[in-house]
């Protein structure tokens, strides 16, 4: 649920706009729309995840993090939130964390995203199997 | 004895009508503008999405629009667009939020749009004064 005064409509709007920042390369711009939404529509899992993609692309690994954990709270069947935070996690190199990432969505039958995050740990010199 | 050396499968065939431009002509350039433009050919690499960027943890799908929202004209949209700048940001000042950070953050994302509406204004303005001469 938007913050009161706005409507889903106008959260659509700008996320748009901030997609379309993104889409231009425009990270910094993207990432003061989204970090706006955020705060006007607290529970809207695309624009946490949106945001956590821009401060991926920026460097800013910890706030990532802060965000997809959010998003995790929120929804723990959220397997692409939960692979994206793996992604995080390898590039703070907190092998431990990625690990039980890893696991959980292996668990939870999710192939594609195990595959790609395994070769990727692999890469990277995790001991991942 | 009358011998005729001109043989049929070598005469010049006649040449196709060329299509007449009066049709086209006749329709103004702005209709022209909305006739449908052929796809682009792709081959097969694109036609099977191999040359698709695999997602990752940088990738975002577009968002997707609310059910009960329509899209209308480009003149509507500038203007909701518009009006919905401005309104926030003139009751900004009396919207109550539980961390005052997350005001500012509001307050940033209004301003930067703002400033970005005002400079594509004077752009067109300069524009159009520049086409009236």
């Amino acid at each position: 649920m938007p913050q009161p005064g706005w409507t889903n409509e106008e959260i659509y709007l700008l996320a748009d706009r901030g997609y379309a920042f993104y889409r231009q390369g425009n990270y910094q711009e993207a990432g003061i729309i989204f970090s706006a939404l955020t705060v006007l529509d607290p529970a809207n899992a695309y624009c946490r995840t949106a945001l956590a993609a821009l401060c991926m692309l920026t460097g800013d690994f910890r706030r990532a993090l802060d965000e997809l954990s959010v998003v995790l709270q929120q929804n723990p069947a959220n397997h692409a939130a939960r692979a994206r935070r793996c992604e995080a996690y390898c590039e703070m190199k907190a092998w431990n964390e990625a690990t039980k990432d890893l696991e959980i969505l292996r668990r939870n039958g999710a192939t594609l995203h195990v595959r790609r995050l395994t070769s990727r740990m692999q890469a990277m010199g995790a001991a991942v199997r | 004895m009358r011998v005729d050396y001109t043989l049929p499968s070598l005469e010049p065939e006649r040449l196709p009508e060329l299509e007449s431009h009066e049709t086209t002509a006749a329709v103004p350039f702005r209709d022209q503008l909305r006739t449908p433009i052929n796809p682009v050919p792709v081959n097969w690499q694109q036609e099977m999405h191999l040359d698709a960027r695999p997602p990752d943890a940088t990738h975002l799908d577009p968002p997707q629009r609310p059910p009960s929202m329509e899209i209308r004209d480009a003149e509507t949209e500038r203007k909701r667009w518009r009006s919905m700048l401005s309104r926030h940001n003139q009751t900004l000042s009396h919207a109550m939020f539980a961390d005052p950070n997350s005001k500012e953050a509001v307050r940033v994302m209004l301003e930067m749009l703002l400033d970005m509406q005002h400079a594509g204004d004077a752009i067109a303005s300069q524009n159009a004064a520049m086409t009236r001469g």
